[in-house]
Order: C-alpha cells, then structure tokens, then sequence
C-alpha cells in the first residue's frame, strides 16, 4: 500500500482562490491528508491553505492535465478524492466516500453532480463539455491520469468502474448569466488553441450543425427544458461551444 | 446663435479611455472646440483630455442617454458632432465635414462607420442593436434628443428637423479587438437592456424572443450581406439574434444587483 498507510487523499487544484479556499478545505477534514496544488498564485491561497495542511505543491502549469497530473503523483493515499475550485462536499458524501474505500467493488467511482447557477440548482440540461453530471472523482492511486488538453483534457483510465455514489457532491459553477458567457469564452479561446495544436479544426458548415445537434441534445435529451431559462442557456452555450472555438482558431491566430 | 459664434463643436464621452483617447482627439482638431465628458473616470483620461480642450466635465451619469445629452447641452457650437473613444476621423472626412456644414440645407445628416474587428475592416451584416453601420453624428444644436434608455437610447428629433444626405467619408470604428471582446460586448449589452426592461415593466416572452433571435440572424447575416464577411459576419448575425433573448432571459431569471 502507500508509504505513510494513508487510505485517503484529497486534492485541490487553486489557482489564486484565497476567497473559497477555507471553505473548501474546511470541509475535506473526513481525509487522512489534503494536497493543494498551488498554479500561479499571487494571492493569499497559500496562507489559507497553510492552515488546513501542510502538502502543499507550488508551481506553474500551463496545461490542466498536467497540473492535475503532478497533485496526483503527490498523493500518498491509497486512495484519491479529486474535487475542483467551487466545489463543496456535503458530510453525506464525506461519510458515502470513506464506507466506499473500506469495501471498494472497483477501482474509480462516478460521483454525481449538482449544479448551482447562484442560489438555483440546475439539474437537467448539462453537457457537451459545458457542465458535468457527474465525474470520475474517487479512484486508487494509479488508475487515473489527465490527457494534455488546455481544456477539458480526456482521462486515461486503467481501472474497473465501480458503482456510481449515491450522493451529489455541491457545484457552485456560475454566479449568473454573465459567468455563464465569459466561461463559454475562456473555454473556447483554450480550445481554439487545442484545436490549433492539433492541426485540424474542423470545418464551418460542421460546427454549424453541431449548433443544433448539441442544442437539442441539452434541452431536449437532457431535459434541460426542465429548467426553464437557465436550461436554455445551457444549451445555448454548449451548442455554441464547437462553433465559437473554431472561429477563433481560424479567424485568431494565437498570439 | 451661438454665444461665442462657434460653427462646429466635437463632443465625446469617455469611461476610462486613456490608451485610445488621445489618438482620438488629434483626430478632432477642425472642429472650433472639443467637449470632453468624463463619467466616472479613474485613470489619466481626464489629463489628457486637458491637454486637447479645456472644455473638460467630470461627472457620473447612470444613464447613457442622460449622458450624451449633457454633452450637447455643454456644447456652445451651431453644429455638433459626436464621436465615440474608438472611433477615429480621417483628415478627409474632417475637411468634408466643415465644408458640409457651411453649405448645407439640412438639419442633420448620418455618418458611415468602418467597422474593424482587430485589424480586420467588416464591412457588412451589423445591425439589430449589436452594431452600427451609420449613424446620425452630425447635426445642428437642439435638434437631436437622446432617449433614457441605459442601452442604444431612442432618438428624438426636433419636430421639422430635415434629415440630409450621408457623408461620402466614413468614420472608422475599431468595434472589438477579437471574438472575446465581442462576447463581452453581447454580455454587457445584454446586462444593461435586462435593467431596461425590469424598469420598463415588460420583459418580453420567451417565444417572441426565440423568434426574434432567427429573424435578426435572418436580417443581419443575408439582407445586410453578413455572410460576405464569412466567421465575423456569422458572430455578428448570432450576437445580435442573442441580444433581444439573454436581456430577457436576465430580466427575467436575474434581479437587479
């Protein structure tokens, strides 16, 4: 097993988030150890994080996958809970989690996802790489390892899948509208790079279609008709997703 | 007329502008004076305003309407004209201007805009709210009223007032630098015509919206010729059908901050 007997790991990912950060950590106190991964931080994150642990890895990343990759690596835990910036675990999961490991029917678990646009949780309707359901959080060291995509890098899994928790773990993912549109742009300006990296962008009346391929998957599949306007605008932006990365691949050359 | 028989007075108004806004104002040097409303500035705009005109306002208006309204209020010229921080006047269509306003027989007449996505000029397709292809920026003291609206206020003119032709020569306007800087534009639109509307009182529905949102794309992209301009003109047509839906949908969903 792992060099210190550690059963469980947590691991955070902060790029200058001194304002959630305790809250974060407050509540991964359920683990044997937390490891935050400091990206690029100018801010006070590490003299919060110095509070909670002292597994602190300091660093610069340009690649997602790779700063993950390298807080994984630094795990001693036999076991690893992933969780991102604006994500809060519940004591359910937390108790859900630790009863998992102790009788595990796999080696990587899906842990679902509830999603908060501010106060409002929005449940149906996500997807097409604008917003997750649920993802790969609690695996044995080992099985997981992050692609080199700037965004949304793909997951090289060698394990068996377990069976899905039960309880949600809390997504505070847009305050509101606006968040919405300027994650919408952050994602497809890093993915025009992918795309550009890549060789092969794609072709426009391709990306024109998929406007409402992934549209009606969203808000029709996905019921995010459910949710009314919030619904909507997810699928708005998830459709609007491939369309907008290879414009700006075609019409931006990165700088 | 005027109190100091001024023929022509530049005016503009500026939010922290103080990379652009000196390249903007030694555009302006035939006009007999420059009028320089400052709202709510932070940084150096306002030193370097001073070293173009002394005619220089600071103030906080919450309204654009109420804003540009001071601006021709403070303006002592027969003849206003109106121009924005990312804007710039060509020497040619300067000389046009002072020629125009000695001859003509009109009260008003609308300016042509080159509009630049960085450094590409795009030509076709704008409209519906999300960008001007003309505008009516010439005009003599007291016949154009700006509207309360805080987004692309309403105008009013002065009853009689005689629209002319357009000018030969075309302001250029560097609109967005790139494709963020136009889904922030769309954002911050948006943002502010939700507040417009709350107050309003009538947000729209939902349906009327979604059609609205294939009709503006109609009109911008194939009436205005958008789809000349191939990946931009594509984004303005899909931005300016977005804007009618995202002001309701934040009217509606979101409260006033």
């Amino acid at each position: 097993m792992s060099k210190d007997g550690l059963q469980l790991s947590a691991l955070v990912v902060a790029h200058n988030e001194e304002a959630q950060l305790a809250a974060r950590l407050e509540c991964l106190s359920f683990a044997d150890e937390t490891v935050v991964v400091l990206d690029k931080c100018t801010d006070d994150s590490k003299t919060v994080a110095m509070d909670y642990t002292d597994r602190l890895i300091e660093g610069s990343w340009e690649r997602d996958g790779e700063r993950r990759n390298a807080g994984i690596e630094a795990c001693l835990g036999a076991w690893i809970f992933e969780i991102d910036a604006d994500e809060r675990v519940p004591d359910a999961l937390a108790g859900e989690i630790r009863a998992v490991i102790e009788s595990p029917d796999g080696d990587i678990f899906n842990i679902p996802v509830d999603n908060y646009v501010g106060d409002r949780l929005v449940r149906h309707g996500w997807g097409g790489l604008f917003g997750k359901n649920g993802y790969p959080g609690l695996f044995r060291k080992g099985v997981k390892v992050w692609g080199r995509e700037r965004v949304h890098p793909h997951l090289h899994v060698s394990g068996r899948q377990g069976a899905d928790l039960k309880t949600p773990i809390s997504h505070y993912i847009d305050r509101d509208i606006s968040d919405m549109l300027m994650r919408l742009d952050r994602y497809t300006t890093l993915r025009a790079l992918d795309l550009a990296d890549s060789g092969d962008i794609g072709s426009f009346p391709n990306m024109v279609r998929k406007i409402f391929s992934r549209f009606w998957k969203c808000y029709v599949s996905r019921r995010g008709y459910r949710e009314g306007g919030h619904g909507f605008v997810i699928a708005l932006c998830a459709a609007l997703y491939p369309v907008l990365s290879h414009l700006k691949a075609a019409l931006e050359p990165a700088p | 007329m005027s109190k100091v028989g001024l023929q022509l007075s530049a005016v503009i108004s500026v939010r922290n502008e103080e990379a652009q806004l000196a390249e903007c104002l030694e555009g302006l040097s035939f006009a007999d004076e420059i009028v320089v409303l400052l709202d709510k500035c932070t940084d150096g705009s306002g030193d370097i305003a001073r070293t173009f005109t002394d005619r220089v306002i600071d103030g906080a208006w919450e309204v654009e309407g109420d804003r540009r309204n001071a601006g021709i209020e403070a303006c002592r010229g027969q003849w206003i004209f109106e121009i924005d921080a990312d804007e710039r006047v060509s020497e040619a269509l300067g000389l046009e201007i002072r020629a125009l306003i000695s001859s003509t027989l009109f009260d008003w007449h609308e300016i042509l805009v080159d509009n630049h996505i960085g450094d590409k000029l795009v030509r076709w397709g704008w409209g519906a709210s999300y960008g001007k292809a003309a505008y009516p920026g010439l005009f003599k003291k007291g016949v154009k009223v700006w509207g309360r609206n805080r987004v692309h206020p309403p105008l009013t003119w002065a009853d009689g007032a005689k629209k002319g032709p357009q000018l030969e020569n075309r302001i250029s306007h560097l609109v967005d630098r790139n494709i963020s800087d136009m889904i922030r534009r769309l954002d911050s639109y948006s943002t502010a015509r939700a507040k417009d509307l709350r107050q309003s009182g009538d947000i729209g529905t939902m349906g009327s919206n979604v059609r609205r949102l294939f009709s503006r794309f109609i009109k911008c992209y194939f009436f205005r010729k958008g789809y000349r301009e191939g990946g931009y003109g594509f984004l303005i047509a899909l931005f300016a059908g977005l804007y009618p839906m995202l002001s309701h949908l934040k009217a509606t969903l979101e409260d006033e901050d």
